[in-house]
Parts: structure tokens; sequence; C-alpha cells
């Protein structure tokens, strides 16, 4: 518990990090070598919704408007 | 107008004041960790397509009604939003999270490499069901905060928030989920290494 690490912990960098910079992740250098090795391949995990679904939820918008 | 360069709040504005190009660009730009978000968490393509529009609908009437009041914020209110439905459905449902290894999951629709050989795809393909499989075995808060975390982007803030606890209870939340990760991947003997 006694060693930090913060920006390098997180893969990209956004306003939630700047929010963020007084808080010290803590977790131990094995942790964070781990993550770092697992990152892209989680990465490829990443799936979009169907374009069905995007289509559906603009439809709706608009018919609030006409 | 290239909606690509606005800010959040830009296309908030946009979208309140009648332009649906704004309403748009925020789906493109978040659909991805929304949609991951939720389908890792409730393992279910068609169910995830359907708390990602019941989210958007929800977001939708928000901002008309001129509700919308998270200036900056738009994805962590959009994912509280959508964690806030995935709990919903679970408790209607009476049942936690499932662990399963469903085979639903084309790992080819997102690995786009298509130069590799027939068994180094073969390879990957089985590490990330691997992976994704362990993942759902995590106990449910650790997974949360890992998809949330890596998925959503979000800070640990934000995530301590949306889940109602302490910032070190988020952050203790990811290392073991890490180091669990990790465990089981050892007794796998999975490596990731391409």
């Amino acid at each position: 518990m006694g060693e930090t690490f913060t920006k390098s912990f997180s893969p990209a960098i956004n306003n939630a990090e700047v929010k963020d910079k007084d808080v010290h992740e803590i977790s131990d250098a094995d942790d964070l070598i781990f993550y770092h090795s697992i990152r892209a391949d989680l990465d490829l995990l990443r799936k979009k919704p169907k374009l069905q679904t995007i289509h559906y939820i603009l439809d709706y918008s608009k018919s609030l408007s006409s | 107008m290239d909606f690509q360069l606005q800010s959040d709040q830009d296309l908030i504005h946009l979208y309140i004041t009648g332009d649906e190009a704004g309403l748009v660009e925020l789906i493109r730009r978040y659909q991805s960790k929304i949609y991951t978000s939720i389908y890792l968490l409730v393992k279910d393509e068609y169910l995830a397509e359907d708390i990602f529009q019941d989210t958007f609908i929800k977001v939708i009437n928000t901002l008309k009604a001129g509700k919308y009041n998270e200036e900056g914020k738009f994805l962590p209110w959009v994912t509280r939003i959508a964690h806030n439905l995935v709990i919903d459905h679970f408790r209607r449902e009476k049942r936690a999270p499932m662990v399963s290894n469903g085979d639903d999951f084309d790992i080819f629709e997102v690995l786009g490499n298509y130069d590799e050989s027939a068994e180094d795809r073969l390879v990957r393909e089985q590490t990330h069901k691997d992976l994704k499989a362990l993942i759902q075995l995590l106990p449910s808060e650790q997974k949360e905060v890992l998809i949330m975390r890596h998925f959503g982007d979000l800070s640990f803030k934000e995530i301590a928030d949306i889940t109602d606890v302490s910032i070190n209870t988020a952050l203790g939340r990811m290392r073991y989920a890490l180091n669990n990760l990790r465990k089981m991947m050892q007794g796998k003997e999975l490596s990731l290494k391409n």
C-alpha cells in the first residue's frame, strides 16, 4: 500500500485525469506493470452498438422535435 | 462546422437549441465506451443494445426538458444513467450478473488485423475470449470498477460517485481486480503477449 502512482496508470489523457491530479492511486509496481501489459488487449474488447440502435435513438430524438 | 472539435458542452448546447447534429456527434464520440461498459456488465448483446438505447432516451428526455446541469461531465453522467439501468435490470431479474462464457462475441469484429496467420489469429482469438471470460469471473464490484475505469475512461473520483463508495474503496477494488486477474491468468498460464 505504500507505493503510489498517478497518471501513468491511466491509458488516456482526459479531463478526468486533470481533475484527479491530487488523488494518489495506490498500487504496487506489479499491478502497474500488469495493467500496462493487458491494456492493449482490453482495448480490443471494445464494441459498438448496432447502427439500428443508433438510428432508433436519433429517430426518437427527431420525433420530439417535430 | 467541424463537430469533432466541439466540446461536449458545446454539442449539448447545439442539441438543446435544435441542432440534431450535436446529439449525433455525442453518440459517435462515446458510443463505444458506453456500449462496451454496458455489454461487459450484462454479458448479453441484445440486452446491452436495449440498455444503451434506454440510456440515450433518458439522456434525450433530460436534455430536452432542460434538466441537464452537469456542465462538462457528459460521459460520467451518461455512464451513471447506464449503470443505474444495469442495476435496475439485475434487480428486476433478482440475480447477480451471471458468469458465462457466451460465444456471441465476435473478436474479428474488433481485431481488424487480417494479416496474421490463421494459427496466430486462432491463438489471439482464444486469448481474448479467455481474457473476457476472466473479467466475468471477477466479483461484480471489482469488475464494475475495472470496466468503468478502462472502458468508460472515468476517474476514480467519478467511479466513487457513481458507485456511492469512497475513492479509496474504488481504488482498492481496482487493485483487487488487477490482482485477481493476474492470479487467474497465471493459474491458466494465459499469456497476452502477441
